[in-house]
């Protein structure tokens, strides 16, 4: 009878055992995130005096947060695409959108990509515009989804008194491969600003860290919120002229709270994107910035469909426009006529 | 529900086998264990997140206390000193086992959470003990053992609140670094007083295998025993005269 009784639990046992929890593998959730246009490129096919004619290339991506992934927005009106006109010296300044194409863009190869991160405290700090600390999750959904689609290093740069260098490599060596050391390092990064922004020095030692890393498609990721501090050994032009020397790009993805601030020198920002074939990215608000480091491998590799708008710029006389380069803005409206729906994206035209 | 039901399948099959025992240094009995100290070290201060792209802080040894549910039949052999014990048994823990680590945010700041951790498993371990003092009222004994832990019930909430009067349900967080819901192999040492119809001990057992933390329980318990009559020193069977 004991024997029966016995095996009798056993088999209870077993039975228990057989149903037990199972693994259940799952997709990791990305970041919440909103509406997000990145700027590819602008080019003046034309600049006189009275006019000037343009295209830009802006990507556009959804902040649907009800799917796991981020979709471009495809269905764009032409009416999407507002600048704003206005007088000149009792001269009206108006602007045309002539033309919108929605067209793919040729994928690049693989790339490599330091992905700067400016970790000064002032004037802006991330307290203002990042509460919750999102950039990590930013960097984090990024880094750990790069398929294969090219290799990345990181560095932070601020200037500290008694500290050599401003610019700080987090990992020496370009990888395709997630690491958990390089992701803690960014998580401690996340909470640890101080000093001023060494803008310019930053990414002159950038630029040379960088370019020997790869051999083609090679760029400089740059996120930043304050300007120079204006103790560089190095200009704007010099930065400028290194990066086309070597063929880095610098992609700029800048998140400030407001584009009237004084601790971003809009100038530098707008050519050092433009003039080195990089994209630029203007966020007031963090969850902008995920959308655009969950799609940054895909826009590493041009693997995006963009919206290529063609316009002009009219001045009539006596006045005229610089004659050396422009600099204005466009709004996109996302959705039709509504509350708060819109991103502005700042334009600069250069004299050929 | 399935695990009530199982729960109450298992404690009826075994009063119905108490009944039927009949060896004389056989004793059955029940044991529940009342609280429990789970003391883990996680692999390092860091863990990445189960559910998105998060990182937190964590302090690496953490040593969570909470209510135990751990009922399990015993059959105890006796001999001399010795004795062989075998359990049987459904662990919970109702009020769920509290995990706490940190996220940075703004400046110096930190957001505090907490992973609760509610799994039902069944619990079967084999032990040997000895009696350091066989002529007191309460024998004071010693054992040494292996046991296997089989979770069929596991859940993680997710707070910011230590009371968990706001979650979220379901929040997998520390799943895989706990690896407590998988089965796992442990070995147990105790102490404890027993008398002819109950005892009292403490266990700690400790998780064995490739795991990649280190878990561990010291739990606190009571036992009831059938009645030591009928039974002859010395011998495990000797049917009375």
């Amino acid at each position: 009878m004991f024997r029966k009784s016995f095996i009798s639990i056993l088999l209870l046992g077993a039975v228990i055992i057989i149903s037990s929890c199972e693994d259940d593998s799952k997709t990791l959730e990305i970041p919440v995130r909103y509406d997000t246009s990145i700027l590819l490129g602008t080019h003046a096919t034309y600049y006189d005096m009275q006019e000037i004619r343009f295209t830009f290339d802006i990507a556009v991506y959804k902040g649907d947060n009800e799917l796991n992934e981020v979709i471009e927005f495809t269905d764009l009106p032409d009416t999407s695409f507002k600048f704003t006109d206005y007088v000149y010296n009792g001269d009206s300044v108006k602007h045309f959108v002539d033309k919108v194409e929605y067209t793919d863009s040729a994928t690049l190869p693989p790339f490599t990509t330091l992905v700067l991160i400016d970790q000064s405290s002032s004037p802006e700090n991330f307290d203002e515009t990042d509460y919750y600390n999102l950039r990590f999750q930013a960097f984090n959904t990024f880094y750990k989804n790069l398929d294969g689609k090219g290799k990345v290093c990181f560095a932070y740069f601020n200037r500290r008194q008694g500290a050599p260098s401003v610019l700080t490599p987090i990992n020496n060596d370009a990888s395709g491969e997630w690491n958990e050391d390089v992701a803690r390092q960014l998580l401690n990064l996340t909470h640890n600003q101080s000093g001023t922004s060494a803008l310019y020095d930053a990414l002159d030692q950038a630029i040379s860290f960088i370019s020997v890393r790869g051999t083609e498609n090679i760029s400089i990721t740059l996120f930043v919120r304050n300007k120079d501090d204006g103790k560089s050994s190095v200009t704007l032009d010099e930065v400028i002229l290194k990066a086309r020397e070597k063929n880095v790009k610098i992609n700029v993805i800048w998140l400030i709270p407001n584009t009237h601030t004084t601790s971003v020198d809009f100038n530098t920002l707008w050519k050092l994107s433009t003039k080195t074939d990089g994209f630029t990215v203007y966020m007031s608000r963090i969850l902008q910035s995920n959308t655009v480091f969950i799609q940054l491998a895909k826009l590493l590799r041009m693997e995006t469909n963009f919206y290529r708008v063609s316009g002009r710029i009219t001045i009539p006389p006596p006045s005229f426009f610089n004659q050396v380069s422009y600099k204005t803005g466009v709004y996109l409206y996302y959705y039709p006529p509504g509350p708060f729906i819109a991103s502005w994206i700042p334009l600069y035209f250069e004299k050929n | 529900m399935l695990g009530s039901g199982r729960r109450i399948l298992s404690v009826l099959f075994f009063l119905i086998l108490c009944n039927l025992l009949q060896a004389q240094r056989l004793n059955t009995g029940l044991t529940y264990k009342i609280y429990g100290i789970h003391l883990t070290k996680f692999p390092n201060d860091i863990i990445f997140s189960e559910t998105n792209y998060m990182a937190y802080y964590i302090k690496q040894i953490q040593s969570p206390g909470a209510l135990n549910m751990n009922i399990s039949a015993n059959i105890v052999v006796d001999y001399s000193r010795f004795f062989m014990s075998l359990k049987f048994g459904l662990f919970s823990a109702p009020n769920g086992i509290k995990f706490k680590y940190t996220y940075p945010i703004g400046g110096d700041q930190f957001t505090t959470y907490y992973s609760k951790i509610s799994y039902q498993a069944t619990d079967i371990s084999g032990s040997v003990g000895y009696f350091l003092n066989a002529q007191k009222f309460m024998k004071p004994y010693f054992e040494m053992g292996i046991g296997r832990i089989s979770p069929y019930f596991y859940s993680e909430d997710m707070s910011t609140d230590p009371k968990f009067l706001s979650q979220w349900t379901g929040r997998h967080e520390i799943t895989n670094v706990l690896q407590l819901d998988k089965s796992y192999t442990y070995i147990v040492t105790g102490l404890g007083f027993r008398g002819d119809i109950m005892a009292v001990s403490a266990r700690y057992r400790i998780r064995m295998g490739d795991h990649v933390s280190y878990y561990s329980t010291l739990s606190f318990g009571l036992s009831i025993y059938t009645k030591f009559s009928k039974l002859r020193k010395h011998y495990i069977y000797q049917p009375e005269e």
